[in-house]
């Protein structure tokens, strides 16, 4: 059963064409990654699944049409939009309750249990304008659990997040999707693609790649930078040689003491073990987080 | 359209009208201008007639209703842009709910609050510094009526200034030169008018029409009972000429087509327009 579905969606801003023939669809339980440079469409898209813009073609949530019945529509969406938009004067059990009457909800039992989740029961009572933007943006996505969306909505969910509020929400977002609920996400952080089961590259408003997350990322080449200080004794052992040759690793290069070993995202967390289990003790370990910006040319180019 | 949410957004901001400072230090000014303290001290002294009270409300709405516009033409012009550059728009309205619910509770909310600090501010007044009872309150009833009208009518232009500016800046601009012509540019305008066009009365229609902050006093003054010439200005004057008896009626009347024509344009203006 598919939940999304959008068919040649077509949108223009005066001349300029923000979305040109965009479909894809989504199933049950699916994370979509929706990847593109800025200008891409990515924010357009959504806006239009929500039925805020105008647009050619046709999305329809669950089999309802967007621009026909946009109401019951998006009372099967949950969205978390790109900026953290709350009443900053209103109390958090307030900001909850209203939410909570716009999607039609009235059950304070539902409230408490949606803010225990999120552990901010204990500070109901504080004014939403004192939370931190990780923890307004964590809010918002409790807030889209108060009923049960189909279909989640994510513009750029990591973009103003610390690393500890990426990783609480990936994880969250993985309880989520066991939950059946399918989840589109716009984002240019490739940690999130971890969490992908599809991808939609756009540019230009066009589709430039669909398909499955490891077959259109292959296609970028995107890897994880891994650096590791070793001690002066272990950059001379073979024991390493072996290692680096024993994982899937793509490149090493030596810099400055710190050792630069570039290898797919996935096989970050078994090389280190495989260090610490033929008795490599790093001084130090920093995993760079790529910017997929610099690799959509690649894909674009074909 | 769904009743819970136009009642939840009604109530929303009903309460955030009432929390925002500027009607809060309005509510202060425009209560000190109903009470009128040299007044009070006149009257505490009985240095006025047993029927100052009809005299009085002349001048009182000849000083006040130009002010009035100042209270929902602000607070209207920024509500809707406001939440368009913060994201709250944006946010709402991802949100089951229909643009029509919005736009409702949102005039309702803002309507209830200031329509509740203009009627609570004349009435309290009349009910502690002037001393009127119960049965007396039927002499302010058309000042009150005029004055919700006024209000009505400012909070609609002023949200439609909201609906169609993309900055908050830009909608209290317009906002606030919408006020200076219609206390301010109208008068002088009008006065040259019929100085020179001496005979072409009715243009006055027009400009009675036009303006509905002297449209909202003519009709106040128009319901006290013995009112002078000099209450109702040259326009009143005027219009009573050319009107008669239904001048009452046919200022009513240009007050409900503004109610009705701005209300028309707000709905259809925000119901078709693009949440970017």
């Amino acid at each position: 059963m598919e939940t999304l579905v959008a068919e040649n969606v077509r949108k223009n801003y005066g001349r300029h064409t923000a979305l040109d023939g965009v479909s894809f669809n989504m199933s049950r339980g699916m994370i979509l990654g929706v990847l593109g440079p800025n200008g891409a469409g990515k924010t357009t898209l959504i806006k239009c699944c929500l039925g805020l813009l105008d647009f050619d073609g046709q999305i329809t949530i669950e089999g309802i049409d967007v621009k026909t019945a946009g109401a019951m529509a998006r009372a099967r969406i949950g969205y978390v939009p790109q900026r953290t938009a709350l009443h900053d004067k209103l109390s958090i059990i307030d900001e909850v309750k209203l939410i909570a009457r716009l999607k039609g909800v009235n059950d304070g039992q539902r409230f408490r249990e949606v803010l225990e989740r999120l552990g901010f029961w204990e500070r109901r009572k504080s004014l939403v304008g004192s939370l931190s933007q990780g923890m307004k943006q964590k809010l918002m996505l409790g807030l889209t659990l108060l009923t049960e969306p189909d279909v989640l909505l994510l513009d750029e969910p990591l973009s103003s997040i610390d690393i500890e509020g990426q990783i609480s929400l990936l994880r969250q977002l993985e309880e989520i999707r066991k939950e059946g609920k399918s989840i589109l996400i716009s984002s240019h952080i490739v940690g999130m693609g971890s969490v992908m089961d599809k991808v939609l590259v756009l540019n230009k408003g066009e589709v430039v790649a669909f398909g499955d997350v490891g077959e259109v990322l292959g296609k970028l080449r995107i890897r994880d930078k891994l650096y590791v200080k070793l001690h002066q004794s272990d950059v001379l052992d073979s024991r390493l040689e072996n290692i680096l040759r024993e994982n899937n690793v793509y490149s090493v290069q030596s810099l400055e003491g710190w050792i630069v070993i570039e290898c797919d995202s996935k096989d970050k967390a078994g090389l280190i073990a495989s260090m610490y289990g033929h008795g490599i003790r790093p001084e130090d370990i920093v995993s760079e987080s790529l910017s997929l910006e610099k690799h959509y040319h690649e894909l674009i180019k074909g | 359209m769904r009743y819970s949410a136009t009642l939840a957004l009604t109530v929303h901001n009903f309460l955030e009208g009432l929390r925002a400072r500027w009607v809060i230090v309005y509510t202060i000014v425009f209560f000190m201008l109903a009470i009128n303290v040299p007044m009070l001290v006149l009257i505490s002294a009985r240095y006025l007639p047993p029927d100052y009270l009809e005299a009085y409300l002349a001048g009182l709405m000849a000083l006040s209703f130009p002010f009035l516009p100042l209270l929902a033409l602000p607070l209207g012009a920024t509500s809707i842009v406001d939440e368009k550059e913060n994201g709250l728009l944006e946010y709402t309205l991802s949100q089951p709910i229909s643009r029509l619910s919005y736009l409702i509770g949102k005039l309702a909310g803002l309507f209830l609050s200031t329509t509740l600090v203009v009627l609570g501010g004349y009435l309290i007044a009349a009910l502690l510094s002037y001393g009127v009872n119960i049965n007396q309150l039927t002499t302010i009833l058309p000042m009150l009526g005029a004055a919700t009208l006024l209000n009505t009518i400012m909070l609609l232009l002023g949200l439609l200034l909201s609906i169609v500016s993309n900055r908050k800046i830009t909608a209290m601009m317009m906002g606030i030169f919408l006020w200076f012509l219609f206390t301010v540019l109208s008068d002088i305008g009008s006065l040259s008018i019929l100085v020179s066009i001496a005979g072409a009365a009715p243009i006055v229609l027009v400009i009675a029409a036009l303006n509905p902050v002297e449209a909202a006093r003519l009709l106040g003054v128009y319901g006290i009972k013995n009112v002078g010439f000099t209450e109702l200005g040259s326009i009143g004057l005027i219009l009573r000429q050319l009107v008669g008896e239904g001048a009452p009626i046919f200022i009513l009347s240009v007050q409900l087509i503004w109610v009705g024509v701005l209300l028309l344009l707000c709905i259809n203006l925000f119901t078709r327009s693009e949440i970017f």
